[in-house]
């Protein structure tokens, strides 16, 4: 994402420099959208949601003056937004060994999109349900590393887990996923 | 599908994988069309869930700026 908004180094500059609102305005617009939703996966609530990912946001106001100090933006604003949601469900004492396993968490597939005939609404079904049975730790990764565009450290960094732990459970997911889809007349799959 | 495609193409889509791994990933579905398949599928559902930027955040801000009304002077 950073290199899908290459300003983000120079607005963070403004709000930390000049206090410029205008700067936070537009951090706002690119971060928020990605807050939201992730506060939504855990929380459910849509004003709950909203309301942690306001919550988030102006962490990064507050703290403007030290915001030279932080490495990752996007990271650091994704933690806050986890602890913020662990606290509201009232995960208080256990926020660096997180119960992943215990947090619902829905994932919706846009609309089909006419031009592409490859998946069908069939397979569609097929693949949405086997994302949706996925355990809970597995879909929570799939949907940070998928939607949000953050690579395995940043996952691992927001979620207290080992960059190694996101690859395995990308994988199973992955396997899970394709598993759903295989062709009825295909020859079985060799696994060696 | 094998279980190296598998961790191969997750890497791929997720924008971890090497030039390394990505060469790999390309000769092993050369000799497995099988696996194209899946790939191709893989990746189209992969695609669908990019994230528009531009999404509207004017109620939002509105609402953000009243909740913390007193962090703006």
């Amino acid at each position: 994402m950073e290199n899908t908004f290459p300003e983000i180094a120079d607005l963070l500059h403004s709000v930390a420099i000049h206090a410029d609102e205008a700067s936070y305005r537009r951090l706002f617009d690119i971060f928020f959208p990605s807050l939201n939703r992730f506060t939504l996966y855990f929380l459910r609530s849509r004003e709950l949601a909203e309301e942690s990912a306001s919550d988030t946001m102006i962490a990064l106001w507050e703290h403007r003056e030290k915001l030279a100090e932080i490495d990752n933006i996007r990271v650091w604003l994704f933690v806050i937004a986890r602890n913020k949601c662990f606290n509201m469900l009232k995960y208080r004492q256990a926020r660096s060994t997180v119960p992943l396993d215990l947090v619902p968490v829905e994932i919706n597939f846009p609309a089909n999109d006419p031009e592409q005939i490859c998946i069908n609404s069939e397979m569609r079904k097929l693949m949405a349900k086997a994302v949706n049975t996925l355990p809970q730790r597995c879909k929570i990764i799939f949907k940070l590393v998928k939607e949000e565009g953050l690579g395995y450290n940043e996952v691992a960094d927001i979620l207290h887990i080992s960059s190694r732990t996101v690859d395995a459970q990308l994988v199973t997911a992955f396997r899970k996923i394709t598993q759903s889809i295989r062709l009825d007349y295909a020859e079985p799959t060799r696994n060696f | 599908m094998d279980a190296l495609i598998t961790h191969l193409l997750a890497r791929k889509l997720s924008g971890e994988a090497t030039a390394e791994e990505k060469a790999q990933l390309d000769q092993l579905l050369t000799r497995n069309p099988e696996a194209v398949y899946y790939a191709e599928l893989m990746t189209q559902l992969w695609d669908e869930g990019k994230i528009r930027a531009g999404t509207n955040t004017d109620a939002a801000w509105l609402k953000h700026i009243s909740r913390h009304k007193p962090a703006f002077h």
